[in-house]
């Protein structure tokens, strides 16, 4: 009896140590989400009702007119509307990168000539920094391709990014030219779990690359990348479109994509403007999750089911 | 094994059209991706004076006439005016810098590794309802976007007074959320628990069993993740310009020789000195460890 009372006891004491061994160490990084996710974001609600004060040096509640500000602007600020433009066709060509990125893992997997050296190559833009890869490619569109036309052409042409017609298609070129990395090596990476059976089976059938890609390969891995299409939704919001590695705060308005616009903001305002930029973010907030959620749900939907 | 022979037989005398097309298009990007990083290495290598006449071509002379002395003349003479309310108007050189990337990169990478590795070991190997609550926190906040809360979250910071200093960066880079969080639960989930309970037999406590038991066993993937965020920590630049902005990384010089207008920088090969520079550890590092990242990064996160 008493031994069994013992045992117990050395559970009991065994169970306790858990316990505290579990409170000790998830406390700090509890009390850190707490303050850094929740306490952000709870403040950036409360900051989207608020105004700076100069003459008290506080904040004062305003109700809904920073939202009636983000809403006019909407209507009427050029640089707002070129950013859902803007926006919304870089996700329209990121769409187009993931299909090449598909395309590109696909020869990586099937282990074709020189795939270890394109693996790498288009990796590279995912190690070097991005401020060291768009000062080079400015310069270089803007220096080097201009001169090397003149000496074979013979006539004079602005860089790509000074001339006002190629611009924006040099920005979006730049993004999709640099953004296969991370893509490259999820879809090789889930397509490696694609199971060898199947595509011996469908090889005895005859089966040539194309139709292997189409209706084997990609919609096995279709919810790789489901889950990749849906992330990039949020980037709509978010992606800068390297306008700020491109030009620092001087990028022309019709250029702006909201990731860029908030970020600019962000380091010229002073703490008067966090604010309006907190309602800014609200209202994109409040149009990205349900984007989010809807996208995810069309996209299971329609996919193939395996 | 089955696997390897399977994938080995796509070779220039098997391949198809399909394949040949991808070959030629990777092969016009793999050009189109080195042609810009030659160009940027021969313009660092030139005099402002010769790029006037010479933009395109490798610079004149010998190897050993070539412009070497751009290096030393950035590493020695650029500088990140810095202007603070405690400090007035000083100037950050090349060497402050590299020792900011690294308390940085190195100490946020550790941090922003070692805190999801930390929560996921606990959370996967403690079954206490709260430890589910903690895995679906996570799930959640990555499937839901937040915009725009950088506002919120810098006037906190300045309200905790750990705006702009390097140890309140480590405390913002103190959360498990993220990817990796679930790389690493994943990763424990798949341990078996007969490790821990033969050292629990032996005496050993629960902080003994989960650093000298159970993390060496991910150690590989540990350091894994670690390079991933020190590489891009390394890279980051607007984060120390936000946040830390007396205390510039080798990253935020770069961004801001590209747009400096002292005299001297304010020309391409200078620019593409600069950028040289800052790719050369990181690249070294990638060469070093190309096999552990290229191989052990799956679907974003680590192959187990």
């Amino acid at each position: 009896m008493e031994r069994i009372k013992a045992k117990k006891n050395g559970f009991g004491k065994r169970n306790r140590n858990r316990l505290i061994f579990y409170c000790a160490f998830l406390s700090l990084p509890v009390l850190q989400f707490c303050i850094f996710y929740i306490g952000v974001n709870f403040n950036s609600i409360l900051l989207a009702f608020k105004s700076y004060e100069y003459e008290t040096g506080a904040y004062q509640w305003v109700g809904f007119m920073n939202f009636k500000e983000v809403f006019r602007d909407f209507g009427s600020v050029l640089y707002l509307q070129a950013s859902i433009r803007n926006s919304l066709m870089l996700y329209a060509f990121t769409m187009l990168t993931t299909f090449l990125a598909l395309l590109f893992s696909y020869y990586i997997f099937k282990r074709a000539p020189l795939s270890r050296l394109f693996q790498t190559m288009l990796f590279i833009p995912n190690i070097i920094s991005a401020i060291v890869m768009v000062t080079i490619f400015k310069y270089f569109v803007e220096r080097a391709i201009p001169f090397a036309w003149e000496k074979l052409m013979g006539e004079t042409v602005q860089g790509l990014l000074g001339n006002q017609k190629t611009t924006l298609g040099t920005l979006i070129f730049y993004c999709c030219w640099s953004g296969f990395g991370v893509q490259m090596l999820m879809y090789s990476g889930a397509m490696s779990g694609v199971s060898d059976s199947v595509i011996e089976a469908a090889k005895l059938d005859g089966i040539t690359p194309i139709r292997e890609f189409f209706y084997i390969i990609v919609p096995l891995i279709y919810p790789t990348l489901v889950t990749f299409l849906v992330v990039e939704v949020a980037g709509i919001f978010t992606n800068q479109m390297n306008l700020y590695n491109f030009y620092g705060l001087k990028a022309e308005y019709s250029l702006y994509t909201f990731g860029y616009f908030l970020y600019k903001e962000i380091q010229s305002v002073n703490i008067s403007g966090y604010p309006y930029l907190a309602a800014m973010g609200l209202v994109l907030t409040a149009v990205a999750v349900p984007l989010t959620l809807i996208v995810r749900k069309v996209l299971e939907t329609v996919g193939p089911k395996v | 094994m089955k696997k390897k022979a399977y994938v080995k037989e796509t070779t220039f005398r098997n391949m198809g059209v399909f394949f040949w097309l991808l070959l030629v298009i990777l092969a016009l990007y793999t050009i189109s991706m080195i042609l810009p990083m030659v160009w940027g290495i021969f313009t660092s290598l030139k005099s402002q004076n010769e790029f006037r006449t010479n933009v395109l071509w490798i610079p004149h002379g010998a190897p050993w006439d070539w412009q070497w002395g751009n290096f030393v003349y950035v590493m020695n003479n650029f500088y990140v005016p810095i202007s603070s309310q405690t400090q007035g108007l000083r100037s950050v050189g090349m060497g402050e810098m590299l020792l900011y990337t690294i308390l940085y990169a190195a100490g946020g990478a550790f941090i922003n590794t070692l805190v999801p590795c930390v929560v996921a070991y606990i959370t996967a190997k403690f079954k206490y309802k709260f430890s589910s609550v903690i895995y679906t926190v996570v799930v959640v906040t990555m499937v839901l976007p937040v915009v725009g809360n950088t506002a919120s979250e810098l006037q906190l910071v300045k309200a905790l007074g750990i705006f702009d200093t390097i140890p309140g960066n480590w405390i913002q880079k103190f959360n498990f959320l993220g990817m990796y969080y679930l790389v690493f639960y994943a990763t424990f989930r798949g341990i078996p628990n007969d490790f821990a309970e033969a050292a629990y037999v032996d005496g050993a406590g629960e902080t003994h069993v989960m650093v000298r038991i159970i993390f060496p066993l991910v150690a590989n993937i540990f350091v894994t993740v670690m390079l991933i965020k020190f590489i891009g920590f390394w890279n980051d630049y607007q984060t120390p310009l936000l946040f830390l902005p007396t205390h510039p990384t080798i990253a935020y010089g770069v961004y801001y020789l590209s747009n400096s207008v002292q005299q001297e920088f304010n020309n391409v090969p200078m620019r593409m000195t600069g950028c040289i520079l800052m790719v050369i550890p990181i690249l070294a590092l990638f060469l070093i460890f190309k096999e552990k990242l290229m191989s052990n990064i799956s679907m974003g996160g680590v192959k187990e």
